[in-house]
């Protein structure tokens, strides 16, 4: 687990380093897997850091991102970094509110046998059909205008 | 607008549906938890921004500047609804360069929102310059998409050549019959005195010289030369062209900043000027005078580019009113190509009035080490033979270079056209 976050942290600090964003994938990819390493290992009942743990992964995504955007060439007016980070900054105290009502759902539900877990297999499927509809309907707007 | 994925857009895709499964694979609802962001965030920029309406005028202070002016562009963009991010982007075409501002630019635009964007541009080289190819790529708050869109808004900019530093002409060895400011080697009515002769009826009483006439005791008058004006022929040879990269200035900027120069000078002595570019493709503009003229040559000469061709050209492609009889034709070109050069010698051999400005290309090729210093040896020993060859039929060269002034090269001209006279007599 210590082996993967510090891969990750190197893989991070490279992407930053270099200004390309091909690596942070891997770099947020290895953070998660650290992540699940350490759920397997502990096997806590319900692990609470989860909300947190999400919450600061996407805040890393977003700012590392920003990071290498801002790397180019194109010189922004005062003020829209500063929008961005305060973006950001919403994004992740959303993330955190979106994780506590799924913990407490998820603690509520936890002794809820097969009903549970045909809510969670509902859950995981439609956030997966959420993606599908959002991706096509991109793809259909993009044929649309080419 | 077209709509393009940013860079975070697969990626976090994938984390999420990792993570989703994941959840599934392990029984853990965690990593649910901790794929939601993500799969909120996408879900919310793929459906929840919409294409930004996008509106952007340009528009130049002048349509006409001198090499080395500068210019103002302004950008006026406008969008129906906010954009997190526009990204603004003039493409600046060659002949051009950005002084101030900055190119491109981001703003942020709200809805309804204009902004004005400044430019200020140089002009660098001559030419007919078409400017006004605007790229833009705007970002929404979340930034899942980009958009982005190419406006062409083209305003036609017209650079002239900066003017060399030129005090004296060649001057034709032949005139016209037209009024002028060139003394006119025959005798007749005008301001320059010529001679004096004894008196023969007709003679006028008011050019009878009464100091001539007490001292022989006979009628004596005053012979002058009229003031008349000569048809000259700027011949631009553009067939080939030497340059030392893109950046700085080849033979043929130069030739048409000389032959700018030339024509000006010309047409404000009253001459009729001409012009023929002699090239892949020919041009030719009749004599003629005044300030249309002039700005019918210099629009001519804009258009002047190097066009490869292998066709074999002489003068009898040349239309034959384009070279009027006792015209002084001027040649400016880099010698670099042999049918200009025999279309020059033609023309001599036809007893034409030439003179040869060489805009010269040795200064823009290094020698290089070993075969190919002796390889720019015996070219430069070519270029010298051939020079030699034009002043054998009594052509004058001026040979032009970066090391000294056209004003001094016309000088070597003019002294070489009264010695070459001299020799004739």
């Amino acid at each position: 687990m210590v082996a993967l976050g510090a891969v990750a942290m190197v893989t991070l600090v490279l992407a930053l380093a270099v200004g390309r964003p091909e690596p942070l994938p891997a770099a947020l990819g290895l953070i998660a897997a650290a992540y699940v390493v350490l759920l397997v290992l502990d096997n806590p009942p319900l692990d609470g850091r989860a909300v947190v743990f999400g919450a600061v992964l996407i805040t890393i995504g977003e700012l590392s991102y920003l990071s290498v955007e801002l790397r180019g060439s194109t010189p922004a007016e005062p003020g829209v970094v500063a929008r961005r980070v305060g973006w950001i900054a919403m994004t992740g105290l959303g993330a955190l509110g979106a994780g506590g009502v799924l913990l407490a759902l998820a603690d509520g539900l936890h002794t809820g046998g097969v009903a549970a877990e045909a809510i969670g297999v509902a859950a995981a499927l439609g956030a997966v059909g959420l993606l599908v509809i959002a991706v096509r309907s991109t793809v259909r707007s993009t044929q649309g205008d080419a | 607008m077209t709509p393009f994925a940013s860079p975070r857009l697969v990626p976090y895709v994938g984390l999420a549906a990792l993570g989703l499964f994941a959840a599934l694979a392990l029984r853990r609802a965690e990593l649910v938890i901790v794929a939601t962001p993500f799969v909120l965030l996408v879900a919310a920029g793929l459906l929840g921004e919409r294409r930004p309406a996008v509106h952007a005028l340009l528009s130049v202070d002048h349509d006409r500047a001198v090499e080395g002016d500068e210019i103002k562009a302004v950008l006026d963009v406008r969008a129906e609804s906010a954009v997190d991010l526009l990204e603004v982007h003039l493409v600046v075409p060659r002949g051009l360069e950005l002084v101030d501002g900055d190119n491109p630019t981001g703003v942020h635009l709200g809805a309804g929102e204009e902004r004005t964007l400044t430019l200020g541009l140089r002009c660098t080289r001559w030419g007919s310059i078409t400017i006004g190819d605007i790229r833009l790529r705007a970002r929404g708050r979340i930034g899942m998409l980009v958009w982005e869109s190419r406006i062409p808004r083209p305003r036609r900019l017209r650079v002239y050549p900066r003017a060399e530093l030129l005090q004296r002409l060649v001057a034709p060895l032949d005139t016209q019959p037209a009024s002028g400011d060139l003394a006119a080697r025959l005798r007749a009515d005008g301001l320059e005195f010529a001679d004096t002769r004894a008196f023969v009826a007709g003679d006028r009483v008011r050019s009878v010289n009464w100091r001539a006439s007490a001292r022989r005791g006979q009628l004596i008058v005053n012979e002058r030369h009229p003031d008349r004006n000569a048809d000259v022929v700027l011949f631009l040879d553009s067939f080939a062209e030497a340059r030392d990269g893109q950046a700085s200035d080849g033979t043929l900027e130069r030739a048409v900043r000389a032959a700018a120069t030339l024509a000006g000078r010309y047409l404000a002595r009253r001459d009729r000027v001409g012009l023929v570019t002699f090239g892949g493709i020919l041009r030719w503009l009749e004599p003629g005078a005044g300030i249309v003229q002039r700005y019918r040559l210099i629009d001519a000469l804009l258009e002047t580019g190097v066009e490869f061709s292998y066709a074999w050209k002489d003068v009898s492609v040349i239309p034959a009113r384009t070279l009027p009889p006792r015209a002084l034709v001027i040649a400016v070109t880099p010698l670099l190509d042999e049918r200009s050069v025999l279309a020059l010698l033609d023309l001599r051999a036809r007893g034409y009035d030439l003179a040869v400005v060489e805009v010269s290309p040795e200064d823009l090729v290094a020698p290089g080490v070993g075969t190919d210093a002796l390889a720019h040896r015996l070219w430069l020993l070519q270029r010298a033979a051939l020079r030699a060859r034009f002043e054998a039929a009594g052509v004058a060269v001026a040979r032009w270079s970066d090391a000294a002034p056209l004003a001094a090269e016309i000088e070597g001209v003019r002294a070489f056209r009264r010695r070459a006279r001299l020799s004739r007599r």
